[in-house]
């Protein structure tokens, strides 16, 4: 494998890793919340400390945090464009055929590539910290009184889980799969758009065949075992929330609300 | 052709987590024509060992010769490597995708400049190797074969390019004994018609009877390298390496705690026949 997927878990025990996972879900969207709200500098700055001092304490590699980034440049690139050249405002900085521009769109442009980053980092800190299965299992619990509704979130959960285990299974056989073509002369590396084309074949009609083949398997080995989706299931784990989960929770909103009102 | 490994080293990439280094200054020399089976605990880099050799990966350090060229080196035309080294890889069966058998196996020979009637030549002597009919095969849905058949027509589209170095990573895993004894036939004859074979395994009754030379490996490194003869002679040593030796091998030890010596390069069946009747003899 030579690229590693970004923000995959990372083993750790650091203050993030130990908290609740259903904590940090909802720690995540109340600052995600804070990022989209905010709309001044001293705003930006203070969530970006906060940012910052989360990085610190997760003890993350700041590799696995920052290389998620690196592939987004053309992204954060466009959207910088269009806002800055494209933002209606008045008394342009200068202007060329359509394009105008001025400080609010500037602002503006760098405003939401700033939340995009922000959003992707804090998003990458709790998957990172969070383990897969504990993600899946929070999204559960939060989404319980969805129920009400008929909405199956066991099942929905369940099949969310399997398919986060099933990532590095598939990715690992995709690379085989692709190292295999190469060696029978399928031309991966080259760049000529006819060969790009007839690349796709050899290595998506198998990928497909071998996840839908895993899940024939899984599905005969799940039914095998017992498995049933009547009833509600009982967990392996359970977790009651403790003083640094709400800790947690409290610091969040306080930072939310520190962000909107204050700053 | 040739194929050299000097100072060899190679890792994974961890994403973050500590890279695994996998060689380190390795070196491995492999004439032409040879027939090379290897061993080794699961891990100790036989796999990674076959994909360097095929230029699949590059290694961090060292430089990988094939026919005296340095595959890795700017300006190789890699082409010219993917029609001299075949891999057939574990599962050889999940790398098909065409409609039909036919074009499945002419898939490698698409860039190879040979006429259609060529192509089709290839395609029925590699099916024909594999045990099939051209005829009742080539329009079927590689989807509708059984495991066994898939995994026969995936090596026909690896022959069908005549790679001169041929590797095989696990070949008779799985395999019932009448197509494992086929498949050994085939690889001793693609052999004597002058192609490179290296075969990874954990049979070591199946490398006992037909490669000329073993190596075996242990966590990145050559331990032991020579005739099957020479490896299996040393049975505390396969031991310590979590390998075994061929089953003719054990019973000898078997029999000579028993009392009846028997050389210890005795690895093969008609090897241990003779050497019993010889003893019989003696008495």
């Amino acid at each position: 494998m030579n690229t590693m997927p970004s923000g995959q878990y990372i083993t750790g025990t650091s203050m993030l890793h130990r908290l609740d996972a259903r904590g940090k879900l909802i720690c995540m969207f109340v600052l995600l919340t804070a990022v989209i709200l905010t709309s001044t500098l001293w705003g930006y700055i203070f969530i970006i400390a906060v940012t910052a001092a989360l990085m610190l304490f997760s003890a993350l590699p700041a590799a696995a945090l920052f290389t998620p980034l690196r592939r987004l440049w053309l992204f954060f690139t466009v959207i910088f464009l269009m806002n800055a050249l494209f933002f209606d405002g008045n008394a342009p900085l200068c202007s060329w055929w359509i394009f105008h521009i001025t400080a609010a769109g500037l602002s503006q442009g760098a405003q939401v590539v700033l939340r995009v980053l922000l959003v992707v980092l804090l998003s990458n800190i709790l998957t990172c910290t969070t383990r897969p299965m504990e993600l899946t299992g929070a999204l559960e619990s939060l989404l319980k009184p969805l129920k009400l509704f008929r909405i199956p979130v066991e099942d929905i959960a369940m099949i969310l889980s399997v398919a986060i285990q099933f990532i590095p299974t598939l990715s690992e056989e995709a690379d085989m799969i692709k190292k295999a073509q190469t060696a029978r002369g399928a031309r991966f590396e080259s760049r000529r758009l006819t060969d790009k084309a007839a690349s796709v074949a050899p290595l998506v009609v198998p990928i497909f065949l071998s996840a839908f083949r895993r899940a024939d398997e899984l599905s005969m080995a799940m039914e095998a075992r017992g498995y049933r989706n009547a009833g509600s299931r009982t967990k392996k784990d359970r977790h009651a929330l403790h003083l640094p989960d709400y800790l947690a929770l409290t610091a969040s909103m306080m930072i939310c609300a520190a962000s909107v009102f204050i700053f | 052709m040739s194929i050299e490994l000097n100072h060899i080293s190679c890792s994974y990439p961890g994403g973050a987590q500590e890279s695994v280094t996998v060689f380190d200054d390795f070196s491995l020399h492999i004439a032409d024509g040879e027939f090379i089976g290897i061993m080794g605990h699961t891990g100790c880099g036989k796999t990674t060992l076959l994909q360097l050799m095929a230029g699949l990966i590059a290694p961090s350090g060292g430089e990988v010769l094939i026919n005296g060229e340095d595959i890795n080196k700017a300006g190789y035309d890699r082409s010219i490597l993917r029609r001299s080294v075949g891999i057939v890889f574990q599962y050889p069966e999940y790398q098909l995708f065409e409609t039909t058998v036919e074009k499945d196996v002419a898939f490698g020979l698409k860039h190879s400049g040979l006429s259609r009637a060529e192509v089709r030549e290839r395609v029925i002597w590699a099916l024909t190797l594999m045990g099939f009919s051209y005829e009742n095969i080539r329009t079927r849905s590689p989807l509708t074969l059984s495991g066994g058949e898939k995994r026969r027509v995936a090596i026909a589209g690896v022959l069908a390019v005549k790679p001169d170095i041929l590797m095989f990573d696990e070949p008779i895993a799985g395999l019932d004994p009448q197509n494992r004894t086929a498949f050994l036939e085939l690889a001793a004859q693609l052999n004597r018609q002058g192609t490179t074979v290296i075969i990874v395994s954990h049979n070591a009754d199946a490398l006992a009877e037909s490669v000329c030379r073993l190596i075996v490996m242990d966590r990145g490194r050559t331990v032991m390298d020579g005739t099957p003869n020479s490896v299996f002679a040393d049975p505390v040593r396969m031991q310590e390496l979590h390998l075994g030796v061929s089953t003719p091998r054990a019973i000898a030890d078997m029999l000579a705690k028993r009392g009846i010596p028997i050389a210890p390069d005795i690895i093969r069946y008609e090897e241990l026949l003779l050497e019993l009747r010889m003893n019989l003899k003696a008495r």
